[in-house]
């Protein structure tokens, strides 16, 4: 098989009710769900989606894809309007061809956040 | 600057608009245009300035004129020397409403957030609306909230006007017009909408998100300087004018 260049997006999200924890296997889930939704079978799966780190408590993560399927995963994202009935919405923060780049920036964001 | 020209604020109250804006400055957006429906008793100044001083984003407002008929639209745009600082909008599913305000140098922006509004939008009002350098705001608000088969409909009828204003000029804005916080989406996954789904090349579609408001919230700066003459205004003896 051909090499294919990756992409990380870094995303986060907020749930619209309190003390609900969300688990990775459930968001990847969704997206896939939401990707063949939109785009087909066919379509989704060039992406390669996976995902990478999670975590739950400050409500962020990262997912793997592939290079030219960056744009169709981040417009899969956008369409999850909710999981197992909670309300919930993305937001992308940065995609990166490096896992290495994309830890850095994310350690960024949070400390200015936190700041 | 990331700029989304179109929150509602009418039947909300301010705490909920005040939440809502935390989510848009939470989502990427660094200006935002309020929307505020017409009304002749409503200080709508006062308001605007109550949402300015409780965010740190850049906010500027948008009265929205529902006319019903042209002379009843007439007579709302006289109104509107006592605005300068708003942007004036107008939403009408009547094609002789809209061709008038497409032709009137006062209108700043018409809005088409619901797919039947957007069916009545024709060439012809495209055409004017290039030539009075009026925007045209649409939203995805209808894409987000449907599935299945009325999704791909609202897709189809989005991807048709898209093709019909032709994407190259620069007359499009996008409208959020979010009634709930949870359809709210950021800059980046509407760049990627537009991308994806209607195959709109990425620097265009900046252009809707970033570089096109810009243009409008300069047309509102400059409206507010006295001495600004709009473009089209023709000056006859300026220096000889002795009375």
């Amino acid at each position: 098989m051909r090499f294919q260049k990756q992409r990380y997006i870094l995303f986060e999200y907020i749930t619209l009710k309190r003390n609900v924890r969300l688990i990775d296997k459930e968001i990847i889930r969704s997206i896939w769900e939401s990707m063949i939704k939109l785009f087909g079978e066919y379509n989704s799966y060039f992406s390669g989606l996976w995902m990478i780190k999670f975590n739950p408590k400050e409500c962020w993560g990262i997912i793997r894809c592939t290079n030219k399927t960056k744009e169709k995963v981040i417009t899969a994202l956008a369409f999850i309007t909710e999981i197992k009935k909670v309300p919930i919405i993305f937001h992308t923060i940065k995609t990166s061809g490096t896992i290495k780049k994309v830890l850095k920036i994310q350690k960024y964001f949070y400390k200015k956040n936190r700041q | 600057m990331y700029t989304n020209t179109g929150v509602i604020t009418t039947g909300a109250l301010s705490e909920e608009i005040i939440e809502k804006l935390q989510i848009y400055r939470f989502v990427g957006y660094q200006r935002l245009m309020l929307n505020f429906e017409f009304s002749e008793c409503t200080d709508y100044t006062s308001r605007l300035r109550f949402f300015q001083n409780n965010t740190n984003l850049e906010l500027f407002g948008k009265i929205v004129f529902h006319p019903r008929s042209i002379s009843n639209l007439k007579k709302n745009l006289q109104k509107i020397k006592e605005f300068k600082k708003f942007a004036v909008a107008i939403e009408s599913s009547d094609k002789k409403i809209l061709t008038f305000a497409a032709n009137d140098s006062r209108v700043d922006i018409l809005t088409f957030y619901s797919i039947d509004v957007l069916r009545n939008l024709t060439p012809g009002i495209v055409s004017l609306l290039k030539q009075t350098k009026t925007f045209l705001e649409i939203s995805l608000i209808d894409a987000i909230c449907t599935h299945k088969t009325k999704r791909s409909r609202v897709f189809r009828e989005i991807y048709k006007i898209l093709n019909l204003v032709n994407y190259r000029e620069d007359i499009l804005l996008f409208g959020g017009a979010e009634k709930e916080i949870r359809y709210i989406r950021g800059p980046r996954e509407i760049l990627s909408i537009f991308h994806a789904i209607f195959n709109i090349p990425l620097q265009k579609c900046k252009n809707i998100l970033n570089k096109n408001p810009e243009i409008l919230v300069q047309r509102l700066e400059q409206r507010q300087n006295p001495n600004f003459i709009e473009s089209g205004v023709k000056i006859i003896n300026r220096f000889n004018n002795k009375y």
